[in-house]
């Protein structure tokens, strides 16, 4: 059994996830990572991702994360996240709403700061539904 | 005109019931959205308090960036939270009294103010201090959303120089009978106490620090901003519970008295008028 350390999976909105794991795997802007005890300590942002979780006790979870922040410090790994979700927890009418705006701004393609922030909505809402056990109907070029 | 004081009395009784069951409502309305931005506002103090230490601690590893580099100071902003209405006892003007005088002290002649919640516009606006920018309407559940475009307006104004510094009083809410007015440095962010930087944190930061500052620095406003909306909504309806449960106390007592008032006065009506009649009786004889 691996060496256990404290995560804590924080939102704006409520505290998602507080307890001892052994591993995790997050997707950082510099690619996917997973993370044991004793890890470098470094600071990085998240991409909208899906995130796996080996807690010391119990079953793999999962849980969406809409962005944020990576902290890994000496016993304890903190993700800052914008949003994170439970695959029960996850509204599919909504992400599929959702989902079908981002690819309409995107088809409508204006390179500049908008198409950046309809493509991490367009992630977001396939994560919540790729989670939610709902196929994204055909991965995008985005 | 005995018989007229007797319908005044009774007609301030009706009054003062009429006001009671307003402040009654009020107050069990107030306590009901108590429950829920209390709720709010302890789910979100983890993440500020953890995003707080983060940034603080990058920021004391990471070295100056333009969230976070001093400079000469020109004109401090101070963001300012206040409720939209009032009835809320003396919650507004403690926030106000203490925002003003650190303006003072700290701001000197170059203090300007953003405003959040009408009662503090007015009350800014009655006092000819500058106002940066207003934020109206926030409402009773203040989202992340409204939160982030407050922030927005307010890196703006720091990043284009408008301001050098920022600075923001709320209200920490404790319990409902008691909150905290706080005032803290948002930018240029605060380096952590010593013994909390120490230095067996060393960090990488990935892919490197600027890109790392530029995603948490903003978030940091916003949470902070957004944790302040939702501890000071807490404190607001925490406040007007209570001033509206001492104003139904008070009406309870002023009722009472009043009924003793218009006992008395009927019986002294009844006493004058067999005083009449008997001495009418006498009169006759």
């Amino acid at each position: 059994m691996a060496t256990p350390y404290h995560l804590k999976i924080v939102t704006p909105e409520r505290t998602v996830f507080d307890g001892p794991v052994t591993y995790i795997i997050v997707r950082s802007t510099e690619g996917e990572i997973g993370i044991l005890a004793h890890h470098m300590q470094i600071i990085t942002p998240l991409v909208p991702h899906i995130i796996t979780v080996y807690p010391e006790a119990g079953n793999v979870e999962q849980f969406t994360i809409g962005g944020g922040f990576l902290e890994v410090g000496n016993d304890t790994t903190v993700v800052l996240a914008d949003s994170a979700e439970r695959a029960s927890e996850i509204d599919v009418a909504r992400a599929q709403l959702a989902r079908q705006r981002a690819l309409e701004t995107i088809a409508q393609a204006k390179p500049d700061i908008d198409l950046i922030r309809a493509k991490r909505a367009l992630q977001r809402a396939e994560n919540r539904l790729k989670l939610a056990g709902h196929s994204a109907g055909g991965m995008t070029s985005a | 005109m005995a018989a007229g004081g007797l319908k005044e009395v009774d007609r301030r009784i009706k009054s003062v019931k009429n006001t009671q069951q307003i402040t009654r409502a009020m107050k069990m309305v107030a306590a009901a959205k108590l429950r829920k931005a209390e709720l709010r506002a302890k789910k979100a103090r983890d993440y500020f308090e953890q995003i707080q230490a983060v940034t603080r601690r990058a920021v004391s590893k990471g070295g100056a960036q333009k969230l976070v580099a001093p400079r000469t100071v020109q004109r401090k902003g101070f963001v300012i939270i206040t409720s939209a209405r009032g009835l809320a006892g003396p919650y507004n003007a403690n926030v106000l009294r203490q925002a003003v005088a650190k303006m003072q002290e700290v701001g000197g002649k170059n203090a300007a103010a953003f405003a959040i919640g009408r009662k503090g516009r007015d009350y800014l606006a009655h006092r000819n201090i500058p106002i940066l920018q207003e934020f109206l309407g926030v409402g009773d559940d203040p989202t992340l959303h409204q939160a982030q475009a407050i922030a927005r307006e307010i890196l703006q104004q720091y990043l284009g120089g408008e301001v050098d510094e920022v600075w923001l009083t709320y209200t920490k809410f404790i319990n409902p009978l008691t909150h905290e007015v706080r005032t803290l440095r948002v930018l240029p962010v605060e380096e952590p106490p010593a013994e909390e930087s120490g230095a067996e944190r060393s960090y990488v930061f990935e892919p490197d620090p600027e890109t790392v500052f530029n995603d948490l620095l903003p978030r940091y406003v916003e949470v902070v901003i957004f944790s302040a909306l939702l501890e000071s909504k807490a404190s607001e309806h925490g406040a007007r519970m209570t001033a509206m449960d001492s104003a139904s106390k008070n009406a309870d007592e002023l009722i009472r008295q009043m009924i003793l008032m218009r006992n008395r006065l009927r019986q002294a009506a009844i006493t004058r008028e067999i005083a009449e009649l008997v001495s009418g009786a006498e009169a006759l004889e």
